[in-house]
């Protein structure tokens, strides 16, 4: 669902992706690991056309980005590190505007039900976004995912800076969108809850893919000392 | 304190938007002047020929009657100042020569504007032009964010917690803001004076004058910086500090002088020309307010000129006595004139007035009328023209008339003055008022840029204590 | 998506409540400025109407004269001051020649507050260098007036900055737009449609206010559509530019407090330094001939004109042999001089003023090429155009009036030669003047000009653009 070839991007003389391939299916949570600037939110950039890469192809649903990037956006979800919304209108009406920019039109209890279904109180949905902390506006973020019945799912560090409760609440809602048959790539820093979430974990350093392994396969000590060993410019076979 | 003006001027000098707004004042300043001292010498020198044909058509008319001559008339030209290089004033609304002949008091005929499209109405680019609009833009520039930039990049509060007082800070930031104005301002008006006195045949400059205009605009742009700062002080963002300060420029120079004249236009309207005529003819047919119309008064005059020489017939008088008796007649016409010329001044001074009253909304306005009249291009300044031309031509007059009076006889026909007494009559002379005159004329637009000046200043003092 | 951006956008300038305080603040700019444009042109038909009722009362005086001459009574006054006396009709009672304003001429004083609306051109005189220059405080001239035009020029652009300005950048800087970016359509796409959606509702709100006002200020002008559809037409071309302009800001610059800095720095451009620069460097270049040279030229002709009067009587009275019957009567040998000499003197000063008139008219021309410089400049002159004041109207008066001069010379000279009374017939039918505007309205031509030139703006910097439909542009 979606996949990256070989992607490389330069910005001048610095590299922040090298040769990074990767591939995601329906059904599979791929977390991506690293520090800042590692490259995560650059590979989720150009997933979404937002930059260009200096090499290589990437995929959406099996559709190149490049030659559209309008369609490829037809199936996918962004959700980024911090989800904004136009402040001065309600949850309901951000989801109506968003939901008929992707061309699908939904009556108020439709979207109504989206809203419940990604899990925001009844009461917060006529409420000004304004008001809404971060976990809540992603909320209103799944629930366009949910409403646009989308194959991906793209997620920037979308666990920083929540409450534990808020987390919780998001990484179930998270395993029940893969439940449901959906791709998700998500870059974080946060190795508990990729342990917790993911179906591969990948590991990148300088925009390279250091380690990608599947995540039954390890513990979550192993998991921490091989992320650390990387960090530390450890190699690691 | 130094400190702070030192890093503001440094973090100035890194932006490309203060530079360009420099060097693009700078580039337009230059073509002002460039442009501006060709016309002037160009019409300086239209204006001496004409002065001199004129004199020389009059000297040269010929053995003719004097009266004759006084209804040929002769022309009034109202000399160029060298200030007017810098703030053009009224001069393109006003007429620059005068037909001064006899029984009538003309008007300042064929002004610029007239013969100008309507393209002139925008303004013109003088150097006036960029000191009063462009370079308080300046300032704003460079002040509309002075305290808001240090709210949003968070260095506030590290800049308090260094101990700095807050009076300080803000007073740092209102040096910075006027420094580089007052740089440039000095520098302009030095590179004038240079160009003024290097100028051929320059009337009328003075560097007192120039100085006074350097220390209004200096003090306008004092006014500006404070205003700029205490509103970057109030904001909570630069944006709106952007937008608020650039609202009270347009006030200042724009909204405030348009409704002004729209308030002075409705308050004192002025006479049309025909009105104006037809009420001098109607005075001049019944006498000043309708009493002692000129037949009566000259009935008058005959028995008391009568009286006075002791004898009985005008033909017995030791002069001609219709010279004297037209001369009289002119004077006589003369106070009608002056009346409507004078009740016309008094709704000029009236609707001037208005407009300076509307200074306590705007600034501008003080600056405005302070700047033509040092600049000797105001309306007042105009007035004083006409007055002196309307002077000079009942001295005229009273040369011709009197010729008539005291070289010709009684009922003598076909009398003629020589042509070498034509060259006896004096040239016409204008003198602008001194420059201390004018700052004694214009007290209430110093004392209005004063207030300015120190109310907000006040006010700055005070608020930046409790920030 | 347009339907749902339109509403979006509604939704929001409601919520923001910038809709209600457009529409309050151009509805209040227009209207002080409509009513000082009223108070403009009802100063002017005060004018007018005061000189024609004094004319009316000097009529009905020569009126009343006349019918007890006609039945043979005796009246009071020296023979040559009776109205029966052609020159005293030609000489002392001129008609008016009036420019009334037309019914726009409250949307812009243009140069209506420096030249007179009424002459009376005498049968003799100096006609074709009259001085049409009103009496007004030259402050008031310097400092202009609070219009329509003023409000449409300067103020508009402005109302349309402050609503454009972050139309991109507020977007980024909110954070919504990154979220935007990841849904399906095109960015320029919506982009464009944002800002139509706004220059729709602006120059709607605009247009629906200016009616209102119109509407209260000055109903009769309502009447003409088609005019009135001109200067909505005039007006949303010019709002279109600005929009434009703002748009293109938006996308290069993209940063909330920079694009309001670089579009503050064009309008002081195109609203005050470009038009004052050209007007300083086109007189400069092309400089209005001077009148203190022909005032000269004119003086020197007089004087000889003067030495050689008495010569041209007889030339005068050989060249027209049919006027010349009565000339053995004293009491007209005055008048006989005095039109030979003026007529000798007109033939003399008219090729100088012929040139002068010439060298003005080729400068003005020169001059106004440079409109199309600004479209500041373009809408000032096609307002002042439309409303009936543009120097154009004036210049135009200005030749009616002494093409009108030379009908009531040549209905009045014959009878003082032929010796003929004049008489009520003679007043009733007597010509009278009546002011045509024969200048062309080019609301339309400079509307046309406004979208042409908001196009070329447009696609310069956008045709690159428009075919890339991704997104990286206005993320980073």
């Amino acid at each position: 669902m979606i996949t990256t070839n070989n992607i490389t991007k330069k910005y001048g003389d610095f590299t922040a992706i090298n040769d990074l391939s990767f591939n995601v299916n329906e059904g599979e949570i791929l977390c991506l690991l690293g520090a800042n600037g590692a490259g995560k939110s650059t590979i989720i950039n150009i997933l979404l056309n937002f930059t260009l890469p200096s090499l290589g192809t990437a995929e959406i649903n099996n559709l190149d980005v490049i030659k559209n990037p309008i369609k490829t956006k037809e199936f996918l979800t962004y959700i980024p590190e911090n989800l904004m919304l136009y402040p001065t209108l309600s949850a309901v009406e951000n989801l109506d505007y968003f939901t008929k920019l992707s061309n699908k039109t939904f009556d108020q209890q439709q979207l109504q039900n989206f809203l419940s279904e990604a899990g925001l109180e009844k009461a917060a949905h006529n409420n000004r976004v304004n008001t809404f902390s971060k976990g809540m506006r992603q909320k209103v973020g799944i629930a366009l995912a949910i409403a646009k019945e989308s194959k991906v799912l793209l997620l920037d560090e979308p666990t920083s800076g929540l409450d534990p409760k808020s987390s919780n609440e998001f990484i179930s809602l998270l395993k029940k969108m893969k439940n449901d048959g959906v791709a998700i790539l998500m870059a974080t820093h946060d190795l508990f809850r990729a342990k917790e979430v993911s179906t591969h974990i990948g590991i990148m350093r300088s925009g390279i893919l250091e380690n990608y392994s599947s995540t039954s396969e390890l513990t979550l000590k192993q998991l921490e000392t091989i992320y650390l060993d990387i960090m530390n410019f450890k190699n690691v076979s | 304190m130094r400190n702070i003006i030192f890093k503001e001027l440094k973090e100035l000098s890194r932006d490309g938007r203060f530079k360009s707004a420099v060097v693009i004042s700078c580039i337009l300043l230059l073509l002002a002047l460039i442009t501006g001292v060709n016309q002037y010498k160009k019409s300086n020198q239209q204006l001496t020929e004409s002065v001199s044909k004129e004199r020389t058509i009059w000297e040269t008319q010929g053995a003719k009657n004097p009266h004759s001559a006084a209804h040929y008339g002769t022309y009034a030209f109202k000399p160029k100042f060298a200030l007017s290089l810098l703030d053009y004033g009224v001069t393109k609304y006003t007429g620059n020569s005068i037909f001064l002949e006899a029984h009538n008091r003309n008007e300042a005929s064929f002004s610029e504007a007239t013969d100008q499209t309507s393209l002139a109405r925008f303004g013109t680019l003088s150097i006036n032009f960029v000191l009063i609009y462009l370079f308080p833009l300046i300032i704003i520039l460079i002040g509309y964010n002075s305290y808001t930039k240090e709210l949003e990049n968070k260095t506030l509060t590290m800049l308090k917690s260094q101990g700095v007082s807050s009076v300080k800070l803000i007073l740092g930031k209102w040096f910075a803001a006027i420094i580089p104005i007052f740089i440039l301002t000095i520098f302009t008006f030095l590179v004038i004076g240079v160009v003024l006195s290097n100028v051929h045949d320059l009337a009328f400059f003075s560097w007192s004058s120039l100085m006074t205009l350097l220390a209004s605009y200096l003090v306008y742009y004092l006014i500006i910086s404070t205003i700029t700062v205490l509103v970057s002080l109030f904001s909570k963002s630069s944006g709106t500090s952007l937008v608020c300060t650039l609202l009270i420029w347009i006030l200042f120079s724009f909204i405030t002088p348009k409704v002004a004249t729209n308030f002075a236009n409705e308050a004192h309207p002025y006479p049309s020309k025909s009105e104006f005529n037809a009420a001098v003819a109607e005075d001049k047919k019944n006498g000043l307010d309708g009493h002692n119309p000129w037949n009566e008064a000259a009935q008058k005059l005959e028995l008391e000129t009568l009286e006075e020489y002791g004898v009985e017939k005008i033909s017995e008088l030791p002069f001609n006595y219709s010279g004297y008796r037209m001369q009289k007649g002119e004077e006589h016409e003369a106070q009608i004139y002056k009346k409507h010329y004078d009740i016309l001044n008094e709704i000029a001074i009236k609707q001037n007035k208005v407009y300076e009253s509307l200074s306590f909304l705007s600034p501008f306005i003080s600056l405005r009328f302070l700047s033509m009249d040092v600049s000797n291009t105001s309306d007042k300044l105009h007035w004083k023209f006409t007055n002196a031309a309307e002077k000079y031509r009942l001295q005229k007059q009273e040369f011709l008339n009197y010729d008539i009076k005291d070289n010709s006889k009684y009922g003598e026909r076909g009398y003629n003055m020589t042509e070498e007494k034509f060259k006896q009559l004096p040239k016409f002379n204008f003198t602008p008022p001194t420059n201390s005159e004018i700052i004694k004329e214009n007290t209430q637009n110093i004392l209005f840029l004063c207030l300015w000046l120190f109310l907000p200043f006040v006010g700055l003092l005070i608020f930046s204590k409790n920030k | 998506m347009f339907l749902n951006n339109l509403l979006h956008e509604i939704k929001l300038l409601l919520r923001s409540q910038w809709l209600l305080v457009l529409f309050i603040s151009t509805t209040l700019l227009f209207a002080f400025a409509a009513f000082n444009g009223n108070k403009n042109v009802e100063k002017r038909l005060n004018d007018i109407s005061k000189v024609t009722e004094g004319l009316q009362i000097q009529d009905s005086a020569i009126l009343s004269t006349l019918t007890k001459i006609e039945k043979g009574e005796a009246v009071d006054g020296p023979s040559w001051r009776l109205p029966s006396d052609p020159m005293t009709i030609g000489y002392r009672h001129p008609r008016l020649a009036i420019m009334d304003p037309n019914e726009f001429s409250f949307i812009a004083t243009g140069q209506s507050d420096m030249y007179t609306h009424f002459k009376s051109p005498t049968v003799y005189g100096n006609n074709f260098a009259l001085d049409y220059s009103e009496m007004i405080n030259p402050v008031q001239l310097l400092f202009g007036n609070f219009d329509l035009a003023f409000v449409i020029i300067y103020i508009l652009p402005l109302l349309i900055i402050s609503f454009t300005f972050n139309i991109l950048s507020k977007e980024k800087e909110l954070g919504t737009l990154r979220l935007l970016s990841a849904q399906p359509l095109s960015m320029i796409n919506w982009l464009l449609q944002k800002t139509g959606i706004r220059f729709l509702i602006f120059t709607l709100t605009s247009i629906v206010s200016l009616l209102f006002v119109i509407a209260i200020f000055s109903p009769n002008s309502l009447a003409d559509g088609f005019s009135m559809l001109g200067l909505v037409a005039l007006l949303s071309a010019y709002n279109l530019f600005w929009f434009v302009l703002s748009c293109v800001i938006n996308i290069m610059v993209n940063n909330s407090a920079k694009n309001a800095l670089t579009l503050i720095g064009l309008w002081l451009l195109i609203v005050l330094v470009l038009p004052a620069s050209i007007n300083q460097i086109g007189n400069s270049l092309y400089p209005v001939p001077s009148r203190l040279k022909m005032i000269n030229e004119i003086r020197l002709i007089k004087k000889e004109n003067e030495e050689s009067q008495n010569k041209i009587m007889d030339e005068y009275l050989r060249n027209h042999p049919e006027l010349a019957q009565q000339s053995d009567k004293d009491n007209f040998g005055f008048w006989h001089n005095y039109f030979a000499s003026e007529k000798v003197m007109e033939e003399k000063t008219k090729p100088i003023l012929v040139e002068y008139e010439g060298q003005l008219k080729k400068q003005q021309d020169l001059i106004s090429l440079f409109k199309y410089l600004s479209p500041a400049i373009l809408v000032q002159q096609s307002l002042n155009n439309f409303a009936g004041t543009s120097e154009k109207h004036y210049n135009d008066y200005k030749k009616q009036v002494f093409e009108f001069s030379d009908k009531w010379r040549s209905y009045l000279a014959p009878m003082l030669f032929k010796n003929q009374k004049f008489t009520i017939k003679n007043y009733n039918e007597m010509p009278v003047f009546n002011y045509e505007n024969r200048i062309k309205n080019n609301i339309w031509l400079s509307t046309i000009i406004l979208l042409f030139t908001s196009a070329f703006v447009f696609f310069l910097f956008n045709s690159k653009r428009l075919k890339n439909k991704s997104a990286q542009e206005f993320i980073d």
